[in-house]
């Protein structure tokens, strides 16, 4: 796992609305083992959820002609899952073309004009749903122990050991 | 989708409107830049992690979301990034206010850090300090800095061995060797892996520094 998202510039300031976690009602995710080109509304009540079918030691839908297998994964108790959205990027568009319509008539009169403050840099993400539980789905066979996301989910209790105060001599 | 800490973020959202944020600050041990989670009405840093695999994707309720990207948000020990600064400070090789030592035009955030509560308590693990004038200076000590280190270590390899982590980097063959070997090198397994871990909070340097404070033998 690495950090980040490349999304933040180094000054910015993305401010989480805090309202939104408190609002936030529980989705329905699903992990599939393969990539779906698209980030868009998908009618998945209509072909894939009533697909699902309960046989035993495992959930078995198919998607694009292939069988998955899978079963639910619930998020360990310390923590809670939520999906978020970058709010638009309207503050910061609003910034940028004030300075970009001053650089176009800056010609002759030498004027400098005041530059954005620099809260027209923040931007906003909410939580638009939460998940205490999800489902896995491996192609035919249902993702084993060793499976990677299910190595992920024990991060948090390292990262407890790891950056727990230690006491002082 | 994300997996922040449950009942802390409900909570949070209590107490205030505003006041969570996702800043970038460096990463102590590449240096270069990395998103954390900034609680500013309790005061609590959280580092971002992204579990990331090839040919992932997620249905979240009725829409398709290309990255199958699950980002955890776990408390960080401020200190770490506090430690960058003075370890790169401490070439000039003097005692400075903390103000001074915390300050990075690549990312001015970075004072967000001076705000956190309990960190002049902290600062007795890795610095000496001197109060002139009521004032405080700090000065790095690897010597402290290592042992302090070495306590993280210890804890780190009693999770893992609580956590059940596979941490064997060879196959052990118990027909070959006693009892007591086999003991001895799982012991050391688990101290190597939690070296790494902790080596990933820290400059290479200091990594290099700690393995041999652990007595841990040279990589083949």
């Amino acid at each position: 796992m690495d950090s980040g998202d490349e999304e933040a510039s180094e000054k910015y300031r993305i401010h989480l609305r805090p309202a939104t976690l408190r609002d936030a009602v529980p989705a329905t995710l699903h992990l599939l083992p393969c990539e779906v080109l698209a980030d868009r509304p998908a009618p998945v009540g209509r072909f894939f959820t009533p697909a699902i079918r309960q046989r035993p030691g495992a959930l078995e839908v198919s998607f694009r002609g292939r069988i998955l297998r899978g079963e639910e994964v619930v998020v360990p108790p310390s923590l809670a899952g939520y999906v978020m959205v970058m709010d638009e990027k309207a503050e910061v568009l609003a910034g940028l073309g004030k300075k970009q319509e001053s650089r176009g008539s800056e010609k002759g009169d030498g004027e400098e004009e005041p530059q954005p403050l620099e809260r027209d840099f923040d931007r906003f993400i909410r939580a638009t749903a939460s998940f205490a539980r999800f489902h896995l789905w491996g192609l035919e066979t249902v993702p084993g122990p060793d499976a990677k996301v299910r190595g992920a989910l024990t991060w948090p209790s390292l990262a407890a050991a790891i950056h727990t105060q230690v006491p002082e001599d | 989708p994300g997996a922040p800490p449950s009942d802390y973020l409900k909570d949070a959202s209590k107490k205030m409107e505003s006041g969570l944020m996702f800043v970038k600050l460096v990463n102590p041990c590449s240096g270069e830049g990395a998103i954390y989670l900034f609680d500013m009405c309790l005061q609590q840093l959280f580092e971002i992690k992204v579990f990331k695999e090839k040919h992932h994707s997620w249905f979240i309720n009725q829409s398709v979301q290309s990255e199958g990207h699950l980002h955890f948000a776990t408390p960080m020990d401020p200190l770490f990034l506090v430690l960058h600064y003075l370890t790169k400070a401490d070439k000039e090789g003097k005692f400075q206010p903390l103000d001074q030592v915390v300050v990075d035009d690549l990312f001015p955030n970075c004072i967000l850090l001076l705000k956190l509560p309990d960190l002049e308590k902290l600062l007795r693990h890795v610095t000496e300090e001197k109060e002139i004038d009521s004032k405080k200076y700090y000065k790095y000590s690897k010597e402290k800095t290592l042992k302090w280190l070495e306590k993280k270590v210890n804890q780190t390899m009693a999770a893992l061995k609580i956590n059940k982590i596979n941490v064997g980097a060879r196959v052990q063959s118990a027909a070959f060797c006693s009892a007591d070997q086999v003991s001895s090198d799982e012991e050391e397994d688990y101290i190597r892996y939690a070296h790494g871990l902790i080596s990933d909070y820290i400059p290479k340097e200091l990594s290099d520094d700690l393995s041999k404070h652990l007595k841990l033998p040279e990589p083949p």
